[in-house]
């Protein structure tokens, strides 16, 4: 999320203002503490203009049946 | 990449010693300086609860003032404080002068419990119905400004909250059931109504740190 911030031009000061979250939240998040809500996810990727699985990377795979 | 990683973790270590030493060395000093001006006598009427009380207070009071010096400071409170910068206290001044509010609160509370004039300890410089009222009040407060306040939290600080919470209370429920059946037992000292007092009013600050420091949010 760091790398779309960054290209936008936003400190984490004005992502987390455009958010309606606080900047330790925004900090944790890029620093791999804290998953944020599904709310919070949807709005973070619509503010990027992203899919959520774009922004979040996510390794896990169903087990063959 | 790595070498930049390992020099993030090596100053965010520097920065969490030197916030850790500022803090025991302040610590140290105040209490110390207070037994002193308490004196020998005082200390000895007051007991060994009310004494762990007052340090528990003075915990909180400790906390609201290093964290009330960073808001007024943010330069050198960024130094001491678990935040990524100064801009950081700048921007969070009204989430974090709350908790300036409410540490404070609570601890002039417990030191006013733990000095209050009681049988048990009759040169208590605080009247014990002035004690009361005040925990009354602080309590009676803290309910009120929870609510108002509830939308002025982001989800990150209710769920670390939330985790707070389970960890002072697992906490508690393990400290005082081991302290309370070693007495009934008489296996172990007694458990008296203002070590229940210390002990959730403790717990709550351990199990916050426990709960910051497992997402691993004391080093920034």
């Amino acid at each position: 999320m760091r790398d779309h911030r960054e290209a936008a031009g936003w400190s984490q000061g004005e992502l987390a203002r455009r958010l309606g979250v606080s900047r330790q939240t925004i900090n944790a998040v890029e620093t791999d503490k804290y998953d944020p809500s599904l709310p919070l996810a949807l709005r973070m990727a619509r503010l990027f203009g992203l899919e959520v699985r774009e922004l979040f990377i996510d390794h896990w795979m169903p087990e063959d049946e | 990449m790595d070498k930049m990683v390992a020099g993030h973790s090596v100053a965010a270590w520097k920065k969490s010693g030197i916030g850790a030493l500022v803090g025991a060395i302040v610590g140290a000093g105040t209490v110390a300086g207070l037994m002193h001006v308490a004196g020998t006598d005082f200390i000895d009427a007051m007991g060994g609860s009310r004494v762990a009380l007052a340090g528990v207070a003075i915990l909180y009071l400790l906390m609201a003032a290093f964290v009330g010096f960073g808001l007024a400071a943010p330069r050198t409170g960024a130094r001491l404080l678990n935040v990524a910068d100064a801009d950081e206290l700048r921007e969070e001044r009204a989430g974090m002068g709350r908790s300036v509010i409410v540490m404070g609160a609570i601890g002039a509370a417990l030191l006013a419990l733990a000095l209050a004039r009681t049988p048990s300890f009759p040169t208590g410089p605080v009247p014990a119905q002035a004690a009361a009222a005040v925990l009354a009040l602080v309590i009676a407060g803290g309910v009120v400004a929870s609510w108002a306040w509830r939308r002025q939290y982001d989800e990150l600080n209710r769920q670390l909250g939330i985790e707070g919470g389970y960890w002072a209370f697992g906490l508690s429920w393990i400290g005082l059931t081991l302290w309370g059946a070693a007495d009934f037992l008489g296996l172990g000292p007694a458990l008296t109504a203002i070590d229940v007092v210390t002990t959730l009013a403790a717990m709550m600050l351990v199990g916050a740190f426990v709960a910051i420091g497992r997402r691993g949010l004391m080093m920034r």
